[in-house]
């Protein structure tokens, strides 16, 4: 009997597909990289990234400060370091809460049209603002604190996480095995959690690895304003506040941060693409496509 | 094979068309020829992935990637197409050869309402025709394929039309030129209903005979076939597996694979009610993973490995006019029955 | 002389609408109604085969639909055996799905991609308890012998299958529950002709061995007649014609089964029949022709017709008719 494609075949051809995108690749290795540096921290440095030292301020970069030090005489690269612990924490639970807290309306949205009205109202009603200025209006309410940033991102990027699904929940509901999954007799609740939800991933960890890297631009950008993670403690974006004005004397103080920055959001960034490219429908219905295209 | 004759306005000879995809070459035309002679009918019978319809795309070199035509020739009037440079087969495409796709539904664009569809043929193909003109042969092509009213129709868009109307306009569109001597036309019955099919098979055959002009008609459906051919090619996998007269392929069908299609049709005097058809076994094959011989090997119930594999079978001239690829053709037509 | 005994209604559908509210305008006003199903009545006995046949727009799919209770009706009255299928709640509609299933037309989205086979034949079982949990893989197996997949196959994905497989899987979910009726909405139309007869085989097979009811939607006449044993042909939502297989396709007697039966290309050049080729194009279920609907395209109209719908009438043994003139 003549057998489809096997399950193995499309595994490694997935794999091969992967690790053809040069991209995607690079994106998991800086990102890898990052992760294993924040999480060795306290191996690669001796210095602290909060202890004074006026005597060694804005030394340049050198063997022994490989980012220099900065106006009170810290340690840069030690404060990137622990700054990268910052942004992933911060980051990560408040895409993890986002996550959580989207998939969960946007299912019951996307599924049930009185649930739909409401939320779709409150979506659009947050989207109007541009984010730093909700982020800017919510920590002036909350007060400065770590779990009150992650709060306010939460809020601010659910919004988007609750259209995606809900897009995705909608498609999804007209499709024959929704319809047979209610003749059989599932109820609505396992309909939605077992049969919908495990559909809508593809999409979902596209945009929540984008909002991953929003997260950290935005963290960074809202302590930069003196909004976010209240100093001392080395968020990239104080790092980089307390660097301004010795953008020429020491330019240093701003640029290890902000490379710190750039390479995150943009691992992240070419991560969420190849995963684009890689969950696409299109890539598990090759062999039909191409059947119905060649017949 | 005949050398080029003078009856023939399409010739294709060894035609090859593969798909480069990351698991694999996919032979999805596999050396084609066929021939449509002038003002004849040439049906195109097959199934899912046998290639038909790249074959049709290979014509006219529309082709998707990760396909390519990597051999063979294409003669329109004895001018190979494949040689041509690309401007000149767009000056061909729309015009002298043309292609009524499948599903009008995604091949309208639905932002665009009918009138301008079919105007913008003609400003490509007739820049020297005034926008008065234009509009004027729109609505004579309205009229011609049939669709009533069509000073109010230029102006809908295809959403709004039902499934017949909007394959009229398609057909429409592929002859605004007025001067075809090759209609393609990929399933273009597949999504109507029956009624309607009828009054579609009707107006290809009205057309057809009006403008003079050849037609080759892909589909899976062997009854359009039956209604519109006068020659039918039957693919499988990528080759041509028989090549009759209509008349002479449902009377006295050859190819094991034609005939268990034929057979496991229902069919009210050959099967009683609620019996057990005839059924063809396992599936289309997949093109990844063909073995080298006959693509129907596996399915068919008169297959030996010592004659059938190896090579792919030749396909030879069982009787005049009426081509099969088959080695076994012998063996089986001593028997009666499948 | 023997008289067979009388086969009891199994399935009983009567004055079955379905119609949708058309709104339109800023206050979303209802404008306009679609009448799908606009009054139907049928019956079906065990084990026997009611094909609906129609085009687009007739309605048998909605029915279909609402036999399931996937859409609810606006009116009627859906009976099986002793169990009201239209207003059955809580347990009653347990036992309704346990009875009820059905077999969808595509095999490419009929089946959740996420799932393995094992758990999409599986999930009945599950949802309705009908065994422990460690029994549940075996009683999916045996289902799925029933519909010759083997059982290696209960942990592939569908995107592995052939349509023809997927099928199979479809249907053995539709026969977990050992249900009495099953809807098969196309159930072949979306496959490859070489394999459609393979399918076929496979529902016949099953109602013979299960005693299965079937409730048989198709636009196929050839296949419709070769399976049914009755026949329905509906027009703009309402049942034009109906009656035993072998009296609507020899004697049949509404303009539009005619038209519909001549409609259909035959493979064999010599069967072919003189056309009847309707003019124009079905009319709007949202503004059906008054009286007779079919008036608008039938060859035989008259003013009667444009006047009073015909209801559908006795014209022979158990062959329904709704004409004027016919019947």
């Amino acid at each position: 009997m003549s057998e489809p494609v096997s399950h193995t075949r499309l595994r490694s051809a997935g794999l091969r597909r992967v690790l053809k995108n040069n991209l995607f690749v690079a994106g998991l290795i800086l990102i890898a990289i990052i992760v294993v540096a924040a999480a060795a921290a306290p191996l690669l440095t001796t210095y602290s990234p909060v202890t004074l030292d006026t005597k060694h301020a804005l030394l340049h970069p050198s063997v022994q400060h490989p980012f220099g030090t900065d106006e009170l005489g810290r340690d840069v690269f030690a404060r990137v370091l622990f700054g990268a612990r910052i942004s992933l924490r911060v980051g990560g639970l408040s895409t993890l809460f986002t996550a959580l807290l989207g998939v969960l309306i946007g299912l019951l949205a996307g599924y049930y049209s009185p649930v739909d009205m409401i939320a779709s109202r409150l979506v659009d009603g947050l989207m109007i603002f541009p984010g730093l200025i909700l982020a800017i209006m919510l920590m002036a309410a909350l007060g400065p604190s770590e779990s009150n940033v992650v709060l306010a991102m939460t809020i601010l990027y659910t919004p988007r996480i609750i259209r995606v699904v809900r897009g995705s929940v909608l498609e999804l509901k007209k499709l024959d095995f929704v319809d047979a999954a209610r003749v059989v007799g599932d109820s609505n609740l396992r309909i939605l959690f077992s049969h919908i939800l495990p559909n809508t991933y593809a999409p979902l960890i596209v945009q929540v690895t984008f909002g991953f890297a929003w997260a950290i631009l935005t963290e960074s950008g809202m302590s930069f304003l003196g909004l976010g993670t209240p100093p001392p403690a080395p968020s990239w974006g104080n790092i980089i506040a307390d660097g301004r004005e010795f953008i020429r004397s020491a330019p240093w103080l701003m640029l290890f941060p902000g490379a710190a920055i750039s390479l995150s959001v943009m691992g992240l960034n070419f991560v969420g693409d190849g995963l684009r490219d890689l969950l696409d429908p299109r890539l598990r219905n090759t062999a039909r496509r191409i059947g119905s295209s060649v017949g | 094979m005949t050398g080029p004759s003078p009856a023939r306005l399409l010739d294709i000879r060894g035609l090859r068309t593969h798909f480069f995809t990351d698991r694999g070459v996919i032979r999805a035309v596999d050396s084609v020829d066929l021939w449509v002679d002038r003002e004849e009918i040439l049906g195109v019978v097959g199934e899912s992935g046998c290639g038909k319809t790249v074959m049709a795309r290979s014509i006219l070199r529309i082709v998707q990637k990760p396909g390519r035509i990597v051999g063979g020739r294409v003669e329109l009037e004895g001018i190979d197409l494949l040689g041509l440079s690309e401007a000149e087969v767009r000056r061909i495409r729309g015009d002298a050869v043309s292609m009524v796709f499948q599903e009008p539904m995604v091949s309208l664009d639905p932002v665009y309402h009918v009138g301008s569809q079919i105007e913008e043929v003609l400003s490509t193909h007739r820049p020297a025709m005034s926008g008065r003109e234009r509009r004027q042969r729109v609505l004579q092509l309205l009229r011609m394929v049939g669709i009533p009213s069509p000073e109010a129709r230029v102006n809908s868009f295809p959403h709004e039309l039902s499934g017949g109307m909007r394959q009229r306009v398609m057909i429409a569109i592929a002859l605004a030129c007025g001067n075809p001597r090759l209609l393609i036309a990929d399933e273009p019955t597949t999504a109507l209903d029956v009624t309607v099919q009828a009054q579609i098979i009707r107006l290809f055959q009205k057309l057809q005979r009006e403008l003079g002009m050849s037609l080759l008609m892909i589909t899976h459906d062997l009854g359009v076939i039956s209604e519109i051919a006068d020659r039918v090619v039957v693919m499988y996998a990528g080759s041509i597996v028989e090549q009759a007269s209509v008349r002479e392929l449902f009377d006295r069908p050859l190819h094991p694979y034609t005939r268990a299609l034929l057979r496991s049709i229902p069919n009210r005097d050959r099967d009683p009610r609620k019996s057990r058809l005839y059924s063809i076994a396992g599936s289309v094959p997949n093109l990844l993973d063909l073995k080298p011989g006959c693509k129907f090997f596996d399915r068919c119930p008169h297959a030996m490995a010592d004659i059938c594999l190896g090579t792919e079978p030749p396909i030879e001239e069982a009787e005049p006019g009426h081509l099969v690829r088959c080695r076994r053709l012998r063996g089986i037509q001593a028997k009666d029955s499948l | 002389m023997k008289v067979p005994a009388p086969t009891a209604p199994f399935f009983t559908v009567k004055g079955l609408k379905k119609r949708y509210p058309v709104r339109t305008g800023m206050l979303r006003r209802v404008s306009a109604e679609v009448r799908a199903v606009d009054g139907i009545d049928f019956q079906v006995s065990r084990g026997r085969t009611l094909g609906i046949v129609g085009e687009s727009g007739c309605g048998k799919t909605t029915t279909a639909r609402m036999i399931v209770r996937l859409e609810a009706p606006t009116e009627g009255e859906i009976m099986l055996e002793e169990l009201d299928l239209l207003h059955a709640r809580g347990e009653q509609l347990r036992e309704l799905r346990r009875r009820v299933q059905m077999i969808f037309q595509d095999p490419y989205s009929s089946l959740n991609p996420r799932k393995t086979v094992g758990r999409i034949v599986g999930e009945p079982f599950i949802v309705h308890a009908v065994c422990p949990r460690r029994q549940v893989r075996n009683r999916a197996a045996e289902v799925l012998e029933l519909v010759s997949m083997p059982p290696d196959s209960m942990n592939r994905y569908p995107h592995e299958l052939s349509g023809g497989q997927r099928q199979r899987v479809g249907i053995a979910r539709a026969l977990a529950l050992s249900p009495r009726l099953i809807v098969c909405d196309e159930p072949i139309s979306a496959l490859d002709v070489s394999i459609r007869s393979q399918i076929l085989n496979l529902l016949l097979e099953l109602q013979e061995r299960l005693s299965l009811t079937y409730i048989f939607i198709a636009h196929d006449l050839s296949v419709v007649e070769h399976i049914s044993d009755d026949v329905a042909v509906m027009y703009l939502g309402k049942i034009v014609e109906i009656a035993p297989v072998g009296s609507l396709f020899d004697r049949h007697l509404h303009p539009y089964t005619e038209a519909l039966l001549s409609a259909v290309p035959h493979p064999d050049p010599a069967k072919r029949k003189d056309r009847i080729i309707l003019s124009g194009e079905v009319p709007s279920p949202m503004n059906p022709p008054s009286g007779c609907r079919f008036r608008t395209r039938c060859p035989i109209a008259a003013d009667i017709c444009a006047q009073a719908e015909p209801p559908l009438k006795e014209a022979g043994a158990t062959h329904f008719v709704a004409c004027h003139f016919r019947g």
